[in-house]
């Protein structure tokens, strides 16, 4: 049995749903919006046993082969009358999501991806430490309250971007004279910006020891929120080994990883522990979601 | 450096147990203070603009962590509508600069945690099994289901603050919370056990949040660092 937590309208679980399908192999699909009608009865103590109730179906967790979660916040599935006061299905809600995640963490099974390694693009210059131990560069990167300091790193690099700290999505921006009068309060938070690099971005999709390329022709800073185009490609193996190697460092087994060529050096930018993987399926026609039924079904 | 809220009067208490002059708060609030610099690449020229002054990240010389994360409801000086964003930006860095810091850490942070691991009894228990202490298994259950009831136990708490346990002299006991503690890979962390009819121990949960106005355990804080910067 393989268990798949989140939600049918999110097209990368929805894919993951279809390719197990076309495998035949069993599955549990939890809707993540039914979670205030789950019940969750879980021992802890080495490998957790236990049993998970929805729909009227009750599964033994020791049936459990493998999962995959793409869960989403609560918050934005719960009406707010219903989160003030919490109603009884709320709290029921929020606790077995609770007990989900302890299972996720503790089970010795595969689950992609484990909450703690999904917690590694929380801070963006710590993953950025580990990304630098690999062949990757790093764009320069300076963190900052003060504008004495972020005027001398613009002149330095004559054209920067920031963008977020955390893993909150933040559209990456070039920094321009236009930014200038909302500067004044950068003193209200230690804000980041890096070097900007130009160049070509690349997407690679890693699923266990596969790794999908993708080259990416936008003219944006940000090529999500750009017009673009993308196309499948051949990774040097160079990079395809230090894709798969970062990816298992970070303790992931499905990551999404952004590069950008610039001038011969390969920059990496940042990798995705939850990515949506669909966008560049539907464009390339590469089999990154029957991967990751593979991946499910065959634990490794 | 003592990181923690700027509410929290036992941080200061702890801080004011220094000599004067060696240990410093840090406070969310002290984050938005014009002066904070750090470059990838040169993590060890990074500073911290406080507003008692300048901590120069070569100068710190150990870290206790006292807040899991950056809460936006201490954020009043920032707009109702940003102290979310805010409160998330300041856990990241924090989580980066604590990471980073090559001083000894009481508590390093984790991915999810600012002061450890951040888990629930269930991760507790599960490593003091693996780490082969007594414990019994936790049951978790949904609140649809009928709660299980739990008899209510006298419990023996220990606090391990490097090498010295504080809160009993039991040998047993104290190696079990020492163990537990390496295998957290913490040097603060707080824990509970109950005691059998037949006189043995079983470990009940722990907790990297520990009381620090406690008065051995604040000494024992005090020496470990003490300790550490003298060697």
């Amino acid at each position: 049995m393989i268990l798949l937590w989140g939600l049918m309208e999110d097209a990368p679980m929805q894919m993951v749903f279809d390719a197990l399908q076309r495998l035949e192999a069993p599955v549990f699909f939890l809707n993540h919006a039914d979670l205030d009608e789950t019940s969750a009865d879980f021992a802890f103590l080495d490998e957790p046993t236990g049993t998970l109730t929805a729909y009227d179906q009750t599964i033994e967790l020791d049936r459990v082969q493998s999962a995959y979660c793409r869960p989403y916040d609560l918050q934005t599935h719960e009406p707010s009358t219903r989160l003030d006061p919490p109603t009884p299905e709320t709290v029921n809600a929020y606790l077995t999501e609770g007990i989900l995640w302890s299972w996720a963490e503790l089970t010795h099974k595969l689950v992609v991806n484990k909450p703690s390694a999904m917690a590694s693009n929380q801070s963006k210059p710590l993953q950025a430490v580990t990304i630098a131990k690999t062949l990757f560069a790093t764009p320069g990167t300076l963190i900052t309250t003060d504008l004495g300091e972020l005027r001398e790193f613009w002149r330095r690099h004559g054209r920067l971007i920031y963008k977020s700290v955390s893993g909150v999505r933040s559209i990456v921006k070039e920094l321009s004279e236009e930014d200038l009068p909302s500067l004044q309060r950068l003193d209200a938070c230690p804000t980041q910006f890096q070097q900007y690099i130009g160049g070509v971005d690349y997407r690679v999709h890693v699923v266990g020891k596969e790794t999908f390329a993708c080259r990416v022709i936008s003219t944006g800073i940000d090529y999500r929120y750009a017009t673009t185009a993308v196309e499948a490609v051949d990774l040097p193996s160079s990079i395809r080994d230090a894709c798969l190697s970062l990816t298992k460092d970070l303790g992931l087994s499905v990551s999404g990883i952004d590069l950008r060529l610039c001038d011969d050096e390969w920059y990496c930018f940042e990798v995705n522990p939850s990515p949506a993987y669909s966008y560049f399926e539907m464009s390339t026609g590469q089999k990154i979601a029957d991967a990751i039924a593979r991946l499910l079904v065959t634990g490794a | 450096m003592v990181i923690a809220s700027v509410v929290d009067e036992a941080a200061r208490s702890l801080v004011d147990r220094f000599a004067r002059g060696a240990a410093t708060l840090l406070t969310p609030h002290d984050l938005s203070v014009a002066g904070t610099r750090v470059s990838a690449g040169a993590f060890s020229d990074g500073i911290l603009a406080t507003r008692e002054g300048v901590v120069r990240f070569d100068q710190v010389t150990g870290v206790v962590t006292l807040i899991p994360c950056v809460y936006p409801e201490e954020l009043v000086h920032i707009t109702k509508e940003n102290r979310t964003y805010v409160a998330s930006e300041m856990t990241a860095f924090l989580s980066y600069v604590l990471a980073e810091l090559p001083c000894p850490k009481l508590n390093a942070p984790t991915t999810t945690c600012l002061s450890g691991p951040g888990w629930q009894q269930e991760h507790w228990v599960t490593l003091a099994h693996r780490s082969r202490i007594p414990v019994a298994a936790v049951t978790r259950r949904s609140r649809r289901l009928p709660r299980e009831e739990v008899p209510e136990l006298a419990a023996t708490t220990l606090t391990v603050v490097g090498d010295r346990v504080v809160g009993s002299r039991d040998e047993v006991l104290g190696a079990c919370a020492t163990r537990l503690a390496r295998a957290a890979g913490l040097d603060l962390l707080r824990m509970s056990f109950d005691r059998q009819r037949d006189g043995s121990h079983r470990f009940i949960c722990a907790t990297q949040f520990v009381d620090v106005m406690g008065q051995e355990v604040s000494a024992a804080i005090v020496r470990y660092f003490e300790q550490r910067r003298a060697s």
